[in-house]
């Protein structure tokens, strides 16, 4: 039997080569486009396999029935950003209004100065960034390995 | 030589076309029904007929026939001066002309010249033939195409939208409607239950965009037509008016959401909607429901009788500030209901979806390998 990891992604990148950056760490088998969202699965080993779910922007069609279904049901949910995303606030004031889920933020550009930075969340620096490379030789693993540290800290300590 | 087949209760009519005819390398062959042209055509395989017969009532019985047959022929239908209503509804069963009888003989042999000889010059096996969705549904018509292992295009028009579906020896390769994904646009032409088709058979082969074979792309049509259909039955019927609440503030809605709001703003049915509308369908069902249970929308006798209570308020002068005051109250909560994504997060606070995630040992496994390969 397959072993089924269930990771959201949601995109908030202004630059779409941010996107196709992430999408080339992935290196997933698979990518098969539904109604609201992306799926691109990867396989880990022979039984293990990460399903990323891109999802589309619910806020904007306020739809939020694959958000609503996907989500819950994640570990946690990756954010893909852009320091300069106009409408970065709203959205994860949104998100974390409606979810519980942890969220781990993920960028593949440094911070620029703060008057740069459009969003209040991100000037303030009280998020956790976990930063990828484009090409990188550790891959989505290294990223994935991160954010489990990072949303589950007592796995990490063998509990 | 060009097979034409007439139809033609009157053995006169078939002598014309042979009189007139007799000069250009077609042969013609004749019955005097349908049923019997029908009959006859496995073994004549005409590549063109003509349907003639001045009674109008005839003739589209005859057209009914030939359409429901399942044979796919061009075809010509001759008959006595029409309205504009019924020969539009002759070409949308699929002729390819409609003439008027009687005619002068010298005018008949131009027109029907050139007829045929658009159809034999171009010796290609380019074809065509129309209809209306409202006959027949794209499944079926996706089946037409498979059956007969055609090249071509098929194009559909509903309301302002237009899409078309590519297919090479009946597999479907590529289909457009607006932006969409090729998969999602057939799915959305799938819904559609009224408006035209037109098929274009061609000789050339189409670039292959969509790997998934015609069976899965059906099922998945039925899936997405199922759902629609399911939505569409828990809203109110598709013919009656919708209106935006007055009380909603456009300013305060997304803009997403406004845009749609204004289209109710005067009174549209659903039908009339989902013509206008170019976006994925089932969402914005899914929307309008959502709208109606939180009366951002109305039936039109609830808006009637809303627009009924606001000018009888704004008539009455003492009564009016307490009145308005009481109803404040109520704006104040539908405002929070209907305006943009602000104020929706305050109620999901209260709605917050709880984490539903617990699987460690899943978790603590997969770290595992991952931190492995790195």
């Amino acid at each position: 039997m397959t072993e089924i990891l269930e990771i959201p992604v949601i995109s908030l990148v202004s630059k779409p080569e941010s996107e196709s950056d992430f999408e080339s760490l992935i290196k997933g088998e698979i990518d098969r486009n539904y109604e609201g969202f992306r799926h691109i699965e990867k396989t880990i080993k022979d039984n293990k396999s990460i399903y990323f779910y891109m999802l589309g922007n619910a806020v904007e069609t306020d739809d939020y029935s694959v958000w609503d279904r996907i989500i819950p049901k994640a570990p946690f949910c990756l954010v893909l950003f852009d320091w300069d995303h106009t409408d970065f606030d709203r959205i994860i004031t949104i998100f974390k209004n409606r979810y519980q889920t942890p969220l781990n933020f993920i960028t593949f550009s440094a911070p620029p100065s703060s008057q740069k930075i459009t969003s209040e969340i991100l000037k303030q620096g009280e998020i956790r960034v976990i930063f990828a490379e484009k090409n990188s030789e550790e891959g989505i693993e290294g990223l994935l390995a991160e954010a489990i540290h990072f949303s589950y800290p007592k796995l990490s300590d063998g509990n | 030589m060009k097979d034409v087949f007439v139809i033609s209760e009157k053995q006169e009519m078939f002598n014309l076309f042979n009189n007139v005819l007799g000069r250009l390398p077609i042969h013609l062959s004749w019955a005097k029904n349908m049923e019997d042209a029908l009959d006859s055509f496995p073994q004549e395989k005409p590549t063109l007929v003509f349907i003639v017969n001045e009674d109008e009532k005839i003739l589209i019985d005859w057209v009914e026939k030939f359409n429901t047959s399942g044979i796919r022929i061009p075809f010509v239908c001759f008959t006595r001066p029409l309205s504009w209503a019924k020969l539009k509804m002759i070409w949308d069963k699929g002729a390819i002309e409609v003439i008027r009888l009687p005619m002068h003989k010298k005018e008949l042999e131009f027109v029907v010249k050139t007829i045929v000889s658009e159809r034999d010059i171009t010796e290609t096996p380019r074809d065509k033939a129309q209809g209306k969705l409202d006959d027949i549904n794209l499944i079926e018509l996706i089946q037409y195409f498979e059956d007969g292992n055609k090249n071509g295009v098929l194009h559909l028009m509903n309301g302002v939208q237009t899409g078309y579906i590519e297919f090479t020896k009946g597999k479907i390769c590529n289909a457009k409607l607006d932006e969409r994904e090729p998969l999602e646009a057939i799915e959305v032409m799938a819904t559609w239950f009224s408006g035209q088709y037109r098929m274009i058979f061609e000789g050339k082969k189409y670039h292959n965009q969509i790997k998934v074979d015609n069976r899965q792309i059906i099922i998945d049509c039925l899936n997405h037509i199922n759902e629609q259909q399911q939505l569409l039955s828990q809203l109110p019927d598709k013919n009656n008016l919708l209106f935006t609440n007055p009380d909603v503030d456009y300013e305060e809605s997304a803009p997403s959401s406004r845009k749609i709001l204004l289209l109710f703003k005067d009174g549209l049915t659903i039908k009339e909607f989902l013509n206008k509308y170019t976006g994925k369908t089932n969402p914005i069902l899914r929307r309008l429901q959502k709208w109606l249970e939180e009366n951002m929308l109305l039936t039109k006798d609830v808006y009637d009788k809303k627009r009924s209570i606001s000018g009888k308020m704004e008539e009455s002068g003492g009564l009016k500030k307490i009145v308005s005051k009481v109803f404040s109250k109520e704006e104040e909560h539908k405002s929070l209901i209907s305006s943009g994504p602000i104020e929706e997060t305050a109620i999901d606070t209260i709605n917050k979806r709880s984490h539903l995630f617990n699987d460690l040992s899943l978790l603590k496994s997969f770290l595992a390998d991952l931190e492995e390969k790195v």
